[in-house]
């Protein structure tokens, strides 16, 4: 039997890794503390694994002559035996002179009591004599569990009376040892010889050894080695009777061992109880299953929802964008620069007209840029219910709370809102700021040419058509001259002041026209800003959407790569 | 006390409490539960039956069956060294008692045997079985002997069985051995019987010859059990031949004397007095444990349903903030045109207005300079309108934060707590489809009640003043406003956008004066009742956790019940 010392090494490293690293575990930290030291204390056994000596343990009931079974294989009375109940209230040690007092016994809180010996015949193993774990003393049980790390070997003592105790069995389970490492022994089976005849004593005798081992193999004790004894007949005369397996049983126990031999007993059991520290994590896996569920639910609705979770997004962007943005963007672009004349007047009067009228305008705009360009709230409603709705499912899967806070941290609404934030600001900004007013020069000299026809129309109007005909004809000073007084002439007449008139009111036609038209032009451009700007926004709240998606994937994946490792170890066997 | 009337009472009590699991253990409290209703079961058929019952109880292996067989004069339970050997309980009695009427022991057979047949054949019992063996001897007419299954041993049923006989016996004979007698749990029952007071006779058996009494105090003496000297015998250990030599012994007939002069017919009925008060006494006091228990945690779920309509009401105010402050521009553009176009049909001059305006407005029209929207509409499109713009998303939203908050802080910490369980049945969370159905419908009552409303205001309305003609529209009208402002603005924002909006038309003079009043307090009625349609969704979502948490709660009427049997349990205890 090869002694698997560098797995059980990996294996004890692997545990207290888990326990160390900050992973999702569901223990408190207790439970975490406590499992480190139980690691820790298999780790020094296994450095110590090289000690030759093997430690066995005598355990049973009360009264099942444990002391006896004791003296009987020392040959001595060294255990003090009674008929008084409970007897032994401490771990007594039987210990040959040459041997070196095992290291770890030292630290041991169970009270103990030494007796050395010179038998070279049993050199090689320690004898514990323990107290019982049945009586109605619970202090002894608590004592024999807490021995137990030092046991290597273990003899159960039982009697025809306590053989089906139902304590026995709890016990037995409860013992982190390899089954094969235990040897049972039925004491007090010179009960059952009584009378003359032996007959019927080797009958129940038979009878009952059956029972004993059917019910240890219901207790999964697979083949267990049972010795029905006399302990008392084995210490008081030198020659057992032949029911006795008294000597079969000494033979057993102080059978010369070699080294290899000891070293796979010790190692054994200390495979029995790393597995044992192993399946503490069984539930490890089961909670991340649980989570594991919750999150592949969730990221499957997630995905076949995605494009409703997009739409709503913009929605609630475009609204926010059509009513915080568009008073600024056109703010931003009106000024009345491009229009000339009596375009630029009637703009102004309309300006006028609006600030006198239009305080209630006033009041709805934004008081800064700053706050105007804060993100809507409605978008973080939507990513909060995001929360809501995944926690809500853990919290109906039983998802333990470490679990839980775990992954509210990983999507971590309020750290990514903020950083949405800032970046649905500088986006904003980058918009707004990047727009310039259109410079308009067409329609500038649109305008000018315009007004400059009207000009000339009025005055070849105004003109009288003798002094016009001689400007044509001959223009200089002279003509020239003649021309404009025919205009200043005609000015004060009825046909010119109809001229006029009709004029100012043609002016004022076009300024109105041109400035509705300049507007129209804004509104358009103000309209593609905002149309870019959405686009921008929209394109924000995808990448939003995103990073909660791949936080759920990331969560999931270590969530995995943990399930995965601690599967490899549990399902090893 | 009428036993049948009390019995079928005791049934409907006992099945119908429950817990959620709040404040107590309920798989504790289910234990209490089956506890007190058996010792009540037990009171009832002991009764009106004047026999004591002696059981037999101790470890396996101590030799009860042989104690007991050698008391009954008769090998009646099979004895051996197989372990455990007595299946199920042997009960030697008097013939005639019509022991089987009522058992009461739940899931106990009654099965009957006669002594005289078993002289040879000895019984073992049978699991989940009492076997009665009747015999015809007069002088012990008034016994009746119980061997039990052991208490220790693998089969957990035995332990069930013996507890079960113990809430049955008058006196009991607890038998033990040299090697037993310090095992931790024959010594735990001892001492529950000892704190329970019933009287008792202790046989250490199979002693051996070093032991004497003194070994037993010394084992006891810190555990506060005390040993009367008057009942405590030790039999000595005598191998296989037992059943030849027990009665022969003199410790054996010490012990008979003194049973039976204990138990004698003329002592009977002051052991049976007392020992009827006594069981009286602590089915009192479980029942007040109960009650205890029940009360504590009917107040604890009192509390938790306060929790819950208080998590109810911040969800709810949360939500109609949160409503409020994402009123959009938009819906208040929506808003002021309906309302406009609304009051548009109650202007008398509108039509003359309408016509100059078109009579202007056409040229410029033409100019592309004005456009006049349509608001006519059918009541079908604005019901059809309605529900695509009523958005569910919010109230799906609210829902995910309440059943989040619910489970977050009102479930229980306990996996195995039934209310935990509860809370997360599939069944418990009102779904999207749900949600809409539900919204609808709530629509739909409030259409009813808004045609019915304004059905009677037309009807109270002289001709003239045309409102019947108008009612249709403004039905609808209103509608949508209200809508918009429950959903949009909250009602703070419906009194002054109906204030603002309408004033104009108002001041005008028109003839909707006399309607304005009316208009503004239906429109208020309406969003109101708007409102609580869509808080109505999470209304019934809480109505389901508190329907998981009344399902899970002891009825009053079993609470009732429960009371009087203490009541009557009192009356006994006096005697």
């Amino acid at each position: 039997m090869e002694v698997p010392t560098q797995r059980m090494r990996k294996e004890i490293l692997e545990i207290q890794g888990f326990l160390a690293q900050g992973l999702f575990l569901a223990l408190t930290p207790e439970e975490r503390k406590a499992l480190l030291a139980s690691s820790q204390k298999l780790m020094d056994r296994l450095d110590a694994l090289s000690d030759q000596v093997l430690v066995a343990g005598v355990v049973g009931g009360t009264g099942v002559g444990k002391s006896t079974v004791m003296n009987a294989l020392a040959g001595a009375e060294i255990a003090s035996t009674s008929h008084r109940r409970p007897n032994t209230d401490r771990v007594l040690l039987y210990r040959h002179e040459g041997v070196e007092f095992p290291r770890a016994l030292t630290k041991t809180a169970v009270p103990w009591h030494e007796v050395i010996h010179q038998a070279d015949g049993v050199r090689r193993i320690i004898m514990c004599d323990l107290p019982d774990f049945d009586s109605l003393v619970g202090e002894h049980r608590e004592r024999v569990l807490n021995f137990l790390e030092h046991l290597d070997v273990l003899v159960f003592v039982t009697s025809p009376e306590k053989y089906a105790d139902h304590a026995l069995y709890a016990f037995l389970e409860g013992v982190p040892k390899a089954r094969p490492n235990f040897t049972f022994v039925l004491n007090k089976v010179d009960l059952l010889f009584q009378g003359e005849d032996l007959e019927p004593g080797y009958r129940q005798l038979a009878s009952l050894t059956g029972l004993f081992q059917e019910y240890l193999q219901k207790a999964k004790v697979s083949e267990p080695l049972v010795f029905p004894v006399s302990a008392e007949e084995a210490f008081r005369s030198p020659v057992a009777s032949p029911w006795n397996q008294f000597p079969a049983f000494r033979r057993e126990i102080f059978r010369d061992r070699e080294a290899k031999e000891v070293m796979a007993i010790k190692s054994s059991n200390l495979d029995q109880e790393v597995q044992e520290l192993l399946s503490r994590l069984q539930a490890e896996v089961v909670h991340i299953d649980s989570l594991g569920r919750v999150l592949d639910e969730f990221a499957k609705q997630f995905e076949g929802e995605r494009g409703e979770w997009k739409k709503r997004g913009q929605e609630i962007l475009d609204a926010w964008v059509d009513t915080r943005m568009k008073g600024y963007v056109l703010d931003r672009l009106e000024t009345l620069a491009p229009l000339v004349g009596p375009g630029y007047g009637v703009a102004r009067v309309a300006q006028e007209w609006r600030y006198w009228k239009g305080e209630k305008r006033e009041e709805a705009r934004p008081p800064s840029p700053e706050e105007a360009s804060e993100p809507p709230g409605a978008l973080r409603d939507q990513l909060e219910n995001a929360e809501n709705r995944v926690l809500h499912r853990a919290l109906q899967g039983s998802v333990p709370a470490s679990y839980r806070d775990r992954l509210q941290a990983t999507l971590g609404i309020e750290r990514a809102w903020e950083a949405f934030s800032a970046r649905w600001k500088q986006q904003v900004e980058l918009r707004l700021l990047t727009q310039r007013a259109p410079l308009l020069v067409g329609f500038r000299m649109v305008q000018y040419i315009t007004y400059l026809t009207l000009l000339v129309l009025l005055l070849t109007a105004l003109t009288d058509e003798e002094a016009g005909r001689r400007f044509l004809a001959d223009p200089g000073w002279a003509s020239s001259f003649l021309a404009l007084f025919s205009i200043v002439k005609s000015l004060f007449s009825m046909t010119g002041l109809g001229a006029v008139v009709t004029f100012g009111l043609i002016q004022v036609f076009l300024g109105a026209t041109f400035y509705k038209r300049y507007k129209a032009r804004l509104e358009r451009k103000a309209r593609k800003t905002l149309l870019a700007l959405k686009r921008d926004l929209g394109r924000i709240w995808s990448g939003e959407l995103d990073r909660v998606r791949g936080a759920l994937k990331d969560c999931w994946s270590e969530l995995g790569e943990q399930r995965r490792a601690l599967a490899k170890r549990l399902g090893r066997e | 006390m009428s036993g049948e009337k009390s019995s079928s009472g005791y049934d409907s009590w006992a099945d119908s409490i429950r817990c959620p699991g709040l404040s107590v253990e309920a798989e504790g409290l289910a234990r209490t539960v089956e506890e007190v209703s058996k010792r009540w079961a037990v009171l009832q058929y002991e009764g009106p039956r004047p026999c004591i019952w002696i059981v037999f109880i101790g470890g396996t292996g101590t030799g009860k069956s042989t104690v007991f067989n050698t008391l009954c004069g008769l090998p009646l339970s099979r004895t051996g060294i197989e372990r455990p050997k007595t299946r199920g309980p042997i009960a030697y009695a008097y013939r005639g008692m019509s022991l089987e009427q009522g058992f009461p022991i739940p899931g106990v057979r009654v099965k009957k045997a006669s002594a005289d047949a078993s002289e040879e054949q000895r019984f073992t019992g049978q699991a989940g079985e009492i076997l009665i063996v009747e015999h015809d001897r007069r002088e012990i007419s008034h016994w009746i002997l119980v061997d039990t299954p052991d208490l220790d041993s693998l089969e957990h049923d035995h332990r069930r069985m013996a507890d079960d006989l113990y809430l049955m016996s008058d006196v009991v004979v607890f038998v033990t051995s040299q090697e037993k007698y310090a095992d931790g749990v024959p010594y735990e029952f001892l001492k529950t019987i000892q704190k329970d007071g019933k009287p008792f006779f202790f046989i250490l058996n199979k002693a051996g010859v070093e032991m004497n009494p003194e070994d037993l105090s010394f084992a006891f003496k810190d555990h506060d059990v005390r040993m009367p000297e008057d009942r405590f015998w030790l039999f000595s250990y005598l191998s296989s031949a037992a059943p030849e030599i027990l009665p022969k012994g003199g410790d054996f007939q010490s012990f008979e004397k003194a049973f039976s002069r204990t138990l004698s017919p003329e002592a009977m009925p002051h052991v049976l007095g007392e020992e009827r008060a006594r069981k009286a006494q602590v089915l009192g006091e479980r029942l007040d444990t109960l009650l205890g228990a029940l009360k504590q945690e009917q107040k604890a779920s009192e509390q938790w349903l306060s929790d819950l309509d208080r998590l109810f009401k911040d969800s709810c105010e949360a939500f109609l903030k949160g409503r409020q402050e994402k009123f959009s521009e938009e819906s208040r553009a929506y808003l002021q045109s309906e309302i406009r176009n609304l009051f548009d049909k109650y202007d008398v001059l509108a039509r003359p207005r309408r016509m100059v305006t078109r009579i202007i407005s056409t040229p410029l029209r033409l100019l592309g300079f004005r456009k006049r929207p349509d608001a006519r509409k059918t009541r079908e499109e604005v019901l059809a309108k309605l529900r695509e713009k009523v958005d569910l998303s919010p109230v799906n939203r609210m829902l995910d934060q309440f059943n989040r908050n619910v489970l977050e802080h009102l479930s229980p910490q306990d996996h195995a707590s039934p209310l935990y369980r509860a809370l997360r049945k599939p069944d418990t969370v009102i779904t999207e489809g749900e949600v809409k159905e539900h919204i609808w419908k709530e629509q739909e009552r409030l259409l009813a009640w808004l045609q019915e409303t304004f059905e009677s205001l037309s009807q109270g309305i002289p001709k003239h003043k045309e409102w019947g003609i108008y009612s249709t529209s403004v039905l609808w009208g209103i509608f949508i406003v209200s809508m918009e402002a429950a959903i949009g603005g909250g009602l703070g924002f419906l009194d002054a956008a109906v204030d603002s909006l309408l004033a104009p038309f108002v001041t005008k003079g028109a003839v909707e004066l006399f309607a304005y009043g009316e208009l503004q307090k239906v429109a208020r009625e309406l969003a109101e009742r708007y409102q609580k349609g869509l808080l109505s969704v999470i209304e019934e979502q809480r109505d389901r956790y508190s329907g998981k948490l009344e399902s899970l709660r002891t009825p009053q009427e079993a609470m009732t019940n429960l009371e009087e049997i203490r009541k009557t349990v009192s009356n006994l205890e006096r005697g």
